[in-house]
């Protein structure tokens, strides 16, 4: 029983780091139907920036904080000045965005290579002294690392509930995701909201990379099979829904977590792969799909 | 101006092709330089497995990221039944080929339903599971140990000694392959597949058919690469499989030219021979490639075909400019 319970918070820790990335998916699939690809390289580049400040230059925590997400910031505008407003003005047919989205996932893994290093640099948590004491409560092990995580996503994800539902800027935002041209004629600035958006979902990236590091350290290579996951929580939740990603996400790490206990801890993350491949084979809308979808 | 010119759009008898790859057969079999050789086996592999995604990215408009998958596919398949199972390799090349394919045709009878971003998702994913499996199915694979593959036991001495003219007759024959495709009936169907499958399907064009046909194909040459190159490197080892593996494949494609054969043919000269330039630099490779990749698609999307395009119709209109006055002159 002490087994299960541990394997459960381990699997919801785990779920909840997709689950935090699969927020970052959807707030820009969202307003503008593009499925950033690269969002796990930006996810790795908040968590190898969070080694940089918070390691390397032991900057304390909130200053880290700031940078790191403005970092994130500034690469997701740029990605939304190419692709949102250069790339959809000429008409570029889809796979010119894929395409593009894939180049910038390459040069940012490669730039933190180059940069920071490309060994797996460990991070300090940004709340305690960085001695990873587990706390045991009920003959149960736990990382006040992955109580934080927890705790932060889903203070995230009711953040981001209350922002999209209960403010005009979310409003906003989600009348450009229904139709764009519809928005424009009503006199919303599209591409100001959309510049916004990106930049939600770098800081949401850029959190996601801080949590995320203390526990499973920093590489530069960490981003694609972050993303892949990310995207696995996201189709399985259903696209364009964000609670629905989340709680896909923390299904994908639930299942992820049993799996390699109680079947092979080698084959955890083609299971994770196999979920994604047999939701987009059996039903590529979710199990919570979003409404008006086919 | 219907029909806009396009190089591409020569079609180069088969003979030239045949010609060409002969005369660099000879040139590899007349020079001991292991080097050249050894550049141009890579250009000849990556030119299989670029050919074959384009058949299936360029001609029909079905993006695959998943590419390296098949490549290691033929690569681990040939190579464990030539030394685990010792079959004659003459036996052992066609079942890997047709294994891929299988697995191709399984894989894409149901995922070919998806639409961009979802496929490409699917692929991803698909090339990452066999990409686990190369390195954690140690039984089988050794993992990243690696398969060691001894071409002079396996092939004797004359064809582990020539395997780079093997190499250029596959590329050849891919060639050849692409541009009957391109000109033939089923080469007119994915074309209008890729610019709009609901026309296509109005004038009876089942999409679905020429989609997994084209994505059988497309596995079908990433596996004769991944045999080649398993014989030709001597040992395969998961790396070499990996999602950047399937990115570089995609990135060839589009450096080259979407959709155009000699295009991909470039591609594949200027993606495999830049680290040899950059040599020094040699971190700095794949950022290389990830810019010139966005400065692509931003600036010029229809790739190095598309410069060697508007060059030739730069030079046309400039001796256009020039021939008009001097037809006034002789009046």
């Amino acid at each position: 029983m002490q087994i299960i319970i541990q394997l459960f918070i381990s699997g919801i820790s785990a779920g909840c780091i997709y689950g935090i990335i699969s927020l970052a998916f959807t707030m820009i699939y969202n307003s503008t139907k593009i499925v950033n690809f690269s969002q796990g390289s930006l996810v790795m580049a908040g968590a190898m920036l969070g080694h940089l400040f918070l390691y390397r230059m032991k900057l304390p925590g909130l200053a880290a904080v700031i940078l790191d997400i403005a970092i994130l910031c500034v690469i997701g505008l740029v990605m939304k000045f190419t692709i949102y407003d250069f790339l959809r003005k000429k008409n570029a047919k889809d796979y010119h965005l894929v395409i593009t989205i894939l180049g910038y996932g390459i040069v940012i893994d490669q730039l933190f290579a180059l940069f920071i290093g490309k060994q797996q640099y460990s991070v300090p948590a940004l709340i305690g002294d960085g001695s990873s004491i587990y706390i045991k409560a009920l003959g149960i092990n736990m990382y006040p690392e992955n109580l934080i995580l927890i705790a932060v996503t889903v203070a995230l994800i009711i953040v981001f509930w209350i922002f999209l539902n209960k403010t005009q800027l979310g409003l906003c935002i989600q009348a450009i995701g229904f139709n764009p041209d519809a928005a424009r004629l009503s006199g919303l600035r599209t591409s100001m909201l959309i510049s916004i958006t990106f930049c939600l979902s770098c800081a949401v990236s850029a959190l996601g990379g801080l949590l995320i590091a203390p526990i499973m350290g920093a590489t530069s290579s960490m981003g694609a099979s972050l993303g892949v996951k990310g995207f696995a929580a996201t189709i399985l939740g259903g696209m364009g829904n964000p609670f629905a990603g989340f709680v896909g996400g923390l299904m994908i790490g639930l299942i992820e977590t049993f799996a390699s206990y109680y079947i092979s801890s080698t084959y955890s993350s083609v299971i994770a792969y196999l979920v994604l491949l047999l939701m987009l084979i059996i039903k590529p809308s979710g199990l919570w799909p979003e409404k008006g979808d086919r | 101006m219907l029909k806009k010119w396009n190089p591409s759009h020569i079609i180069l008898p088969n003979w030239i092709c045949a010609a060409a790859a002969g005369i660099l057969i000879l040139y590899g079999a007349v020079s001991t330089d292991i080097y050249i050789r050894q550049v141009l086996s890579m250009i000849g592999i990556n030119y299989i497995l670029a050919a074959g995604l384009n058949l299936l990215f360029g001609h029909t408009g079905q993006i695959s990221i998943g590419q390296a998958g098949f490549y290691a596919l033929g690569a681990y398949t040939a190579s464990i039944l030539e030394t685990k199972l010792s079959v004659p390799f003459f036996a052992a090349w066609p079942a890997a080929v047709i294994l891929t394919g299988g697995i191709a045709f399984l894989l894409g009878q149901r995922i070919l339903k998806l639409h961009g971003h979802y496929l490409a998702m699917a692929t991803i994913a698909f090339g990452m599971i066999i990409e686990s499996l190369s390195t954690n199915w140690i039984a089988v694979t050794n993992g990243h140990a690696g398969v060691y593959v001894r071409s002079k036991s396996l092939l004797g001495d004359f064809l582990s000694s020539n395997l780079f003219a093997l190499v250029v007759l596959f590329a050849a024959l891919a060639f050849i392959i692409s541009n009957n495709i391109e000109y033939s009936r089923v080469g007119r169907a994915i074309r209008a597949v890729r610019e709009n499958e609901d026309a296509a399907t109005s004038v009876g064009i089942v999409h679905s058919k020429y989609k997994v046909i084209m994505f059988i194909l497309g596995a079908a040459f990433s596996a004769v690469g991944g045999m080649m190159y398993a014989h030709l490197n001597g040992i395969i080892t998961p790396e070499v499989f990996n999602l950047a593996q399937s990115q570089t494949i995609l990135i060839i494609v589009v450096v080259g030219g979407i959709g155009s054969n000699i295009g991909v043919l470039l591609g594949a000269i200027v993606i495999t021979t830049l680290p040899e330039f950059l040599y020094g630099f040699a971190d700095y490779n794949i950022l290389v490639y990830g810019l010139l990749v966005i400065l692509m698609q931003l600036f010029c999307p229809r790739g190095l075909i598309g410069i060697a395009e508007s060059l030739g119709r730069l030079l046309k209109k400039t001796a256009g400019r020039r021939t008009p006055p001097k037809a006034a002159g002789g009046k």
